[in-house]
């Protein structure tokens, strides 16, 4: 059994190329941004006696006379139009609580998904009834922010067919700042596995291999071959230890970061090592800047 | 913030190794967590932890007038607080169930098993009274709360010293202070013991484990906490869950909590009074300085527990680990003459380990117990659990 101590490893240098000028103001809470009171101020900041000051720990911005702090790691807030990852909570009347990495319980409504066995069908009492006959506590689900109300709450959808019951995979919880901006979320990778990047910070590594599904709400619980987990398994330590290194999660970083492995023959379980990780990680970055 | 779910795959993975007969932190199914206790600077402050979770519990005392119904008696108040400090979820503030349980147990099983002697905290009757107050902080929480807090209120209140008092002819009352005359020791009759039981039901069989981590205690179906002292009374009884027990199946329980509960108390009361004569012995007093060890000393002391307990050897420390601590040698020099346990159980240690080996023979002292009651091979304790869903006293012994 090979046990090491996690702080024998040498402290990393920073791994941003520092360019001077091109290098963000970084401000700390309580730090002062202007004393200039013709600024406006914008989220994370506010005015003590005329003076700015940063609310949040972030970088600051200046749009004409609008200043505000972008913090650096923010719980989930949630944006329309997103698609995130969310695991049941609660089955309740006519809606499911489902858990998203914000500050709440996010809502899916009965009337929001898609019913089995045709579009566009109203949903009964039936229906209602067997409410945990589609999903149940504990089931992931892949949906899409409809609505956020003034408290935070976010109301969630998943009327098309890419949305609804995850199948087989890996769920992964990253922070959410770290995942790019992406119009399209879910991703096939050339190595033989869908990715989905939740904004959330959630990530689910599926194989692309068993598809065939009778509907979206029923599981496929066909045997995975040991390929494709052990190719699922690989892209998992990768964006695990990119996520380490604060290095932003995309298809490519995340491609790059597999290739790379691969490249240098390392094995699954020594992806998890502080030293290789480390490694992996500065090759991925300095494949990107290429 | 609010309590991330369980997954539904953690979740059957604890149920899977239950029902085959193996907790994932690889304890026998009715061994408990080592137990550690320190006690700070001031008499009456006490830290438990109960594998790693954490609680704190301090006592105060304060002059106060007695109740009128009943004159002659001092007053016992505890209090539990659940600081977000112990897990994400909890909220300061706002009272949850965990907590109103928590603080149910603590008042059975410590105030109305009137366990302490009231009378003898009366100064005069009908005008002053001396009123205790046990604040009990949890400080982290990894399952089975309600047996450390029991500990730590009971290990607190055991330490714990009052002021001398004196009383004039005009009814006036002086408090020395602890340097003018020897502070008095808070009389225990009967020590409160508290055990927790879990159960869990997999495919209609019923499996009993005891002290449950934080991941068992998210899955178990009920719960049975038992309070007790040595010397045969039950002080209280909690069975909140989902599980149906028949009447014997409680009673075997009790008779096993029984013979655990013995040398609960009579661990509690050698440390308490172990640091009581330290402390009068010596001048300087450590209190929980010798706790808050760096995070390079607690990784290796976590290191080494692991691979001794996965060993079962006498360690000793390596070479490369001493000059890892180098730089902390000096400060924890200061503290090697200080010896918190009795039991001289393992050779080699170095001086600069003292932590390391203190966890050690209070583990040896456990096990030692442990090895009598029941087994610690696992074949001996699947086979308890495979037999039909009643437990008898056989299996429990």
């Amino acid at each position: 059994m090979d046990i090491k101590l996690a702080s024998e490893l040498p402290r990393m240098r920073s791994m941003i190329p520092a360019h001077g000028s091109a290098r963000p103001k970084l401000v700390t809470p309580g730090e002062i941004i202007s004393h200039d009171t013709s600024f406006m101020r914008g989220h994370g900041t506010y005015m003590e006696d005329e003076i700015q000051v940063a609310s949040v720990a972030g970088f600051v911005t200046r749009v004409n006379r609008l200043i505000t702090v972008t913090p650096l790691r923010q719980v989930y807030q949630g944006a329309v139009g997103d698609t995130i990852i969310g695991r049941i909570t609660q089955v309740q009347n006519k809606r499911w609580k489902v858990d998203v990495n914000a500050r709440l319980d996010a809502e899916l409504r009965l009337t929001n998904i898609q019913l089995p066995g045709g579009e566009q069908r109203r949903s009964s009492v039936e229906d209602e009834r067997e409410m945990r006959a589609l999903l149940r506590e504990g089931d992931l689900v892949c949906v899409e922010v409809q609505k956020i109300s003034d408290d935070g709450l976010i109301r969630l959808a998943a009327r098309s067919t890419k949305f609804g019951k995850l199948s087989q995979g890996t769920l992964l919880a990253i922070s959410p700042s770290l995942v790019v901006q992406d119009k399209q979320r879910m991703h096939d990778l050339p190595c033989g596995a869908r990715v989905i990047f939740g904004a959330n910070g959630y990530v689910y590594i599926t194989p692309t291999v068993p598809q065939e599904q009778v509907s979206t709400y029923t599981v496929n619980f066909e045997e995975v071959p040991i390929e494709v987990r052990k190719t699922v398994g690989r892209l998992r330590n990768c964006i695990k230890l990119l996520a380490h290194h604060s290095i932003m999660i995309s298809p490519t970083s995340v491609m790059s970061a597999y290739d790379q492995s691969i490249d240098q023959e390392y094995e699954i379980k020594d992806l998890l090592r502080p030293e290789v990780m480390q490694d992996v990680a500065v090759a991925t970055v300095q494949k990107m800047n290429e | 913030m609010r309590e991330t779910p369980l997954s539904t795959c953690e979740r059957a993975a604890v149920l899977a190794a239950i029902s085959r007969g193996v907790r994932l932190d690889n304890r026998g199914f009715l061994e408990v967590r080592d137990i550690n206790l320190s006690f700070g600077k001031e008499y009456g402050s006490c830290t438990v932890t109960l594998g790693e979770t954490r609680v704190l519990a301090q006592v105060t005392c304060e002059v106060v007038e007695p109740r009128p119904s009943r004159p002659n008696e001092g007053k016992l108040s505890i209090s539990v607080r659940l600081s977000p400090m112990a897990a994400p979820h909890f909220e300061s503030g706002r009272g949850n169930e965990l907590m109103d349980e928590l603080q149910m147990i603590l008042d059975r099983n410590i105030k109305e098993s009137r366990c302490l002697d009231l009378e003898a905290l009366c100064i005069m009757a009908e005008e002053s009274v001396w009123q205790l107050r046990v604040d009990v902080t949890v400080l982290n929480h990894a399952g089975n709360l309600g047996d450390a807090c029991n500990l730590a209120a009971v290990a607190a209140l055991r330490h714990f010293h009052r002021p001398d008092v004196s009383v004039e002819e005009d009814g006036r009352v002086t408090i020395h202070t602890f340097e003018e005359s020897e502070p008095i020791a808070t009389y225990m009759k009967k020590v409160p013991v508290c055990l927790t039981y879990a159960f869990f039901i997999i495919d209609e069989n019923i499996h009993m484990l005891m002290d449950p981590s934080e991941k068992e205690e998210r899955v178990m179906s009920g719960k049975l906490v038992v309070g007790l002292n040595p010397h045969g009374e039950i002080t209280s009884l909690i069975f909140p869950g989902r599980v149906l027990l028949s009447k014997k199946d409680i009673m075997n329980c009790i008779k096993s909590a029984f013979k655990k509960a013995k040398f609960s108390a009579e661990m509690i009361q050698n440390l308490v009074d172990e640091d009581i004569v330290k402390r009068k012995s010596s001048v300087k007093v450590d209190g929980f300085a010798k706790n808050l060890i760096s995070d390079t000393v607690y990784a290796s002391h976590m290191v080494k527990k692991t691979i001794d307990k996965g060993q079962n050897f006498k360690f000793q420390v390596p070479r490369e680990s001493d000059e890892e601590n180098g730089s902390l040698n000096d400060e924890m020099d200061e503290d090697i003459n200080d010896e918190e346990s009795g039991d001289d159980n393992s050779d080699a240690k170095p001086n600069k380990s003292d932590i390391l080996w203190r966890i050690q023979s209070i583990r040896q002292a456990s096990t030692k117990d442990d090895d009598a009651t029941h087994s610690m091979e696992t074949d001996g304790e699947s086979e308890e659990e495979e037999k039909k869903p009643k437990l008898t006293a056989q299996d429990l012994i």
